[in-house]
């Protein structure tokens, strides 16, 4: 099977210990070991095995005094004799243990039994040497194996604290407000990992130089700033304003303290940013040559990892402050940022062309162009100003173009309080244009719609002219009809008298007779037309049966000669021009008995309710009518050639039509030929 | 009254169409209604002859009008001839080709004896005229005359 691959983030694995560590040219500090022992022997024949092996060796007879030290020095390792004369061995280690958790403790006894070493141990001894002393390889194995192991289980310890500060450093952005909490915490375990009296962290924040202590001393024993100010003295290369800044930090403090002569150790500890130095750390210890090996290792690990952590954050930063710029550059809309001291920070590529500033001009160009185009955007006469926003109209010739620009100018504020003014140039010149182009058109169609009224109404007034045209001629077209029919009776009469007329001169007065007929006939009809477009009678509700009674009054004559029966079936109340339906109801039922060569014409006259309409229906038992004749008949003056010898003007469909049509209805016609018609209309119901 | 001084009253009619003079003339005539016709062409000149002073001898027995006239219509006529007192005693008969009620009623209300639709059938003229009292005087007096 594979082995699954663990993927790591690089930033949790630590940078790998620098094997130059020894070229710092630091003196690392020994390990240090304390010997107690109230035979003067026992401690000098220890140290002689010791000493000049790497280890920093001090010997006690008083384990009061013993004592005294573990507390202030820390040692290492501590080997102590079980039976002293003031102090128990066993009661003196369990107390240091207590202030010096660090320290390995190793006893020293003659007298070996179980029942002592496990004693020993629940007192958190390490390891015991027995006296007298098997060899002094022996000796040297049991401390430096004692030595080791603490010292890995504290470099584990240690190593555990540093991941989680990675880990927590990775969450912190280390600009803008957060920035004194990124590098306080690394300056805080780069103090635990050093055990230095004092760490100073040196960092620029919103322009200014920052200088952070962190120690873990009562700040009475460790007058920190004093001997980091020593330290940035003694800097083998450090930033001018790492210097600058110490200085002006601790300029009033006293620096002849002997606390400060005491500053012994130093390690300058640097985090680079993308261009330079980011932060700069400063350890300092007051015994020289203070600090292990391996804490160095580490600290200088962890320097490299805080390294890793600040680019990858500038580089997630620069990155969006890339894609902003990227963006503002495309931007069709002229942006100008200006800061509070009316400096130019910020001018994208089409504020500079607006404003009339070459593109690799100094920002601060844009200043002077500005006041050109409107000395309102930034006023500053008056700082009040500054944040109030403001919108206006202006003119600028770009390129030789004059153009309109709707100008938005307002202040934003980071999250450090930091104000901008805002100015953007937005192009309206092209809606300006539009907006005037589309007047113009709006006056073009005011000016059209003004022809077409007028129009309209000449329209109108043609129409009711030719109407009353066709009245004035009906009407006045009957008198010489009237005359010709007169004058063919007195011809009759006159010519009678004498002598029986020859064929020709009876047959000719009696087709004069039967024109004049049918001219009137028309001009009857050609009257009721007239009417029923001129005149508007009121719409009044009335019972459709009396309508038709009154329609069949008419053909009291007609309806015996033709042996005709009319049906009426069951009629609603209808809201209607009674008058003009009348001539609907005369011209379908006078049609119905027209066109009819049955026996028995019969009309049946019925009607049904659809929603919101009466639906009148005319059926006859007639001729029928031909499919492709079903709308040609409802024009004016229309009749279907060739149809029987029947007379009719051919306007009475025309009339019916006009008629429903005004009464919002609709006619039609169901037929076919030789098997009688059926003509609908209908009527809105609710009229009037 | 010296009959042998009475002359046929004549019939004064008011027409401009020249179809219905010969009409009106022609039904007058097959009447054997020999009464002079004088004819005026329009209203104007109907009242010119009847407020002229040299005509006041020679009065219409009875006056026939048409409604539809220029300028002067039959109404105009009527209403003149109605307001002056020595013309008040004539009958008036309107003629028209409209059947409109409203007209009829106009007729009578401004005192005209009776109101003639002009129709194809001649012999209702003549029905109506020899039903108008004046022109019964007038035929009567020009019946005496010829026995």
């Amino acid at each position: 099977m594979k082995k699954k691959q663990v993927t790591t983030d690089p930033l949790l694995t630590p940078v790998p210990m620098r094997e130059d560590v020894d070229a710092l040219g630091v003196t690392f500090r020994r390990p240090r070991v304390f010997i107690v022992d109230d035979e003067e022997a026992v401690t000098d024949l220890l140290s002689s095995y010791l000493e000049g092996e790497g280890y920093e060796v001090r010997s006690f007879t008083d384990p009061i005094q013993a004592f005294g030290q573990i507390a202030k020095a820390r040692p290492d390792v501590v080997l102590a004799d079980l039976q002293m004369p003031t102090m128990p061995g066993l009661e003196m280690m369990t107390r240091a243990a207590a202030v010096s958790p660090e320290t390995v403790f190793i006893i020293i006894t003659a007298f070996t039994t179980i029942d002592t070493l496990m004693n020993a141990i629940r007192f958190c001894v390490h390891d015991y040497l027995t006296k007298p002393f098997a060899s002094p390889e022996t000796v040297r194995l049991v401390v430096r194996n004692a030595q080791k192991k603490k010292a890995l289980e504290t470099l584990s310890r240690m190593q555990a604290t540093v991941t989680g500060t990675i880990l927590k450093l990775g969450e912190i952005p280390c600009l803008g407000e957060s920035r004194d909490a990124f590098f306080g915490l690394a300056g805080r375990v780069f103090s635990k990992i050093l055990g230095a009296d004092a760490v100073a962290c040196m960092f620029r924040s919103e322009g200014r130089n920052v200088c952070r202590i962190s120690s873990d001393l009562p700040l009475a024993e460790s007058p920190a700033g004093l001997m980091l100010k020593a330290a940035a003295r003694g800097m083998p290369d450090p930033a001018p304003w790492l210097k600058s800044t110490v200085s002006q930090e601790y300029e009033n403090k006293d620096i002849t303290s002997p606390m400060v002569q005491k500053v012994e150790s130093l390690l300058s500890l640097p985090v680079m940013g993308l261009d330079g130095v980011e932060a700069h750390y400063v350890a300092a210890h007051s015994e020289p040559s203070a600090f292990t090996r391996d804490s160095v290792k580490m600290a200088l690990s962890f320097a490299r990892s805080v390294t890793i952590i600040v680019q990858r954050h500038f580089m997630g930063a620069s990155h969006e402050h890339q894609m902003i710029i990227d963006l503002l550059h495309h931007l069709r809309e002229g942006v100008v940022v200006i800061d509070r001291e009316y400096i130019v920070r910020f001018a994208n590529p089409q504020g500079r062309k607006i404003l009339g500033v070459a593109q690799d001009a100094d920002p601060g160009e844009c200043i002077a162009a500005l006041d050109a185009v409107d000395p309102a955007l930034v006023d500053r006469q008056d700082p009040r100003s500054f944040t109030r926003s403001l919108q206006k109209q202006v003119s600028v010739t770009v390129d030789g173009i004059d153009l309109s620009f709707d100008v938005q100018v307002y202040s934003i504020q980071t999250p450090t309080k930091v104000a901008y003014r805002v100015i953007i140039f937005r192009d309206i010149t092209h809606l300006k244009r539009e907006r005037s182009r589309i007047e113009g058109l709006n006056m073009q169609l005011r000016q059209l719609n003004k022809e077409l009224t007028e129009r309209a109404a000449r329209l109108e007034a043609m129409n009711k002219e030719l109407d009353s045209f066709a009245y004035i001629a009906s009407h006045d077209l009957q008198e010489p009809f009237r005359h010709i029919e007169i004058f063919v009776q007195f011809l009759e009469r006159d010519l009678g008298l004498s002598q029986k007329l020859p064929n020709d001169i009876e047959y000719l007065l009696q087709q004069i007779v039967k024109n004049v007929d049918v001219a009137k006939r028309i001009l009857a009809d050609l009257r009721t037309l007239s009417r029923v477009t001129r005149m508007r009678n009121p719409y009044r509700n009335i019972g459709l049966v009396d309508l038709v009674e009154d329609v069949l009054q008419r053909f009291s004559d007609t309806l015996p000669q033709r042996n005709g029966r009319v049906v009426v079936k069951d009629l609603p109340e209808v809201v209607c021009d009674g008058i003009k339906m009348k001539e609907v109801l005369h011209n379908l039922i006078s049609n119905a008995l027209k066109y009819n060569d049955s026996t028995q014409p019969t009309v049946t006259i019925s009607a049904e309710s659809n929603g919101d309409v009466h639906t009148v229906c005319v059926e006859d038992n007639g001729i029928g009518i031909d499919k492709e004749y079903h709308e040609y008949i409802f024009q004016a003056c229309r009749r279907i050639p060739g149809k029987m010898d029947v007379q009719g003007s051919g306007l009475g469909l025309a009339i019916a039509k006009k008629v429903v049509e005004e009464h919002g209805g609709r006619i039609w016609v169901e037929s076919a030929l030789g098997s009688g018609a059926k003509f609908y209309f209908t009527i809105p119901k609710g009229l009037g | 009254m010296d009959l042998a001084n009475l002359r046929p009253a004549s019939i004064m009619l008011v027409e401009d169409s020249e179809g219905d003079i010969y009409i009106f003339k022609r039904a007058i005539r097959d009447a054997k209604i020999m009464n002079e016709v004088l004819v005026c062409r329009d209203g104007k000149e109907a009242l010119a002859y009847l407020f002229d002073d040299k005509n006041k001898d020679r009065l219409p027995g009875i006056i026939f009008a048409d409604i539809n006239m220029p300028l002067v219509s039959g109404f105009e006529v009527l209403k003149k001839v109605k307001s002056e007192d020595t013309l008040a005693k004539i009958p008036v008969v309107m003629l028209t080709i409209s059947q409109e009620e409203e007209d009829i009623i106009r007729s009578y209300d401004y005192g005209a004896v009776s109101f003639i639709t002009k129709t194809v059938r001649p012999e209702n003229l003549l029905d109506i005229v020899s039903a108008s009292p004046g022109l019964q005087f007038v035929v009567y007096e020009d019946a005496t005359r010829k026995q």
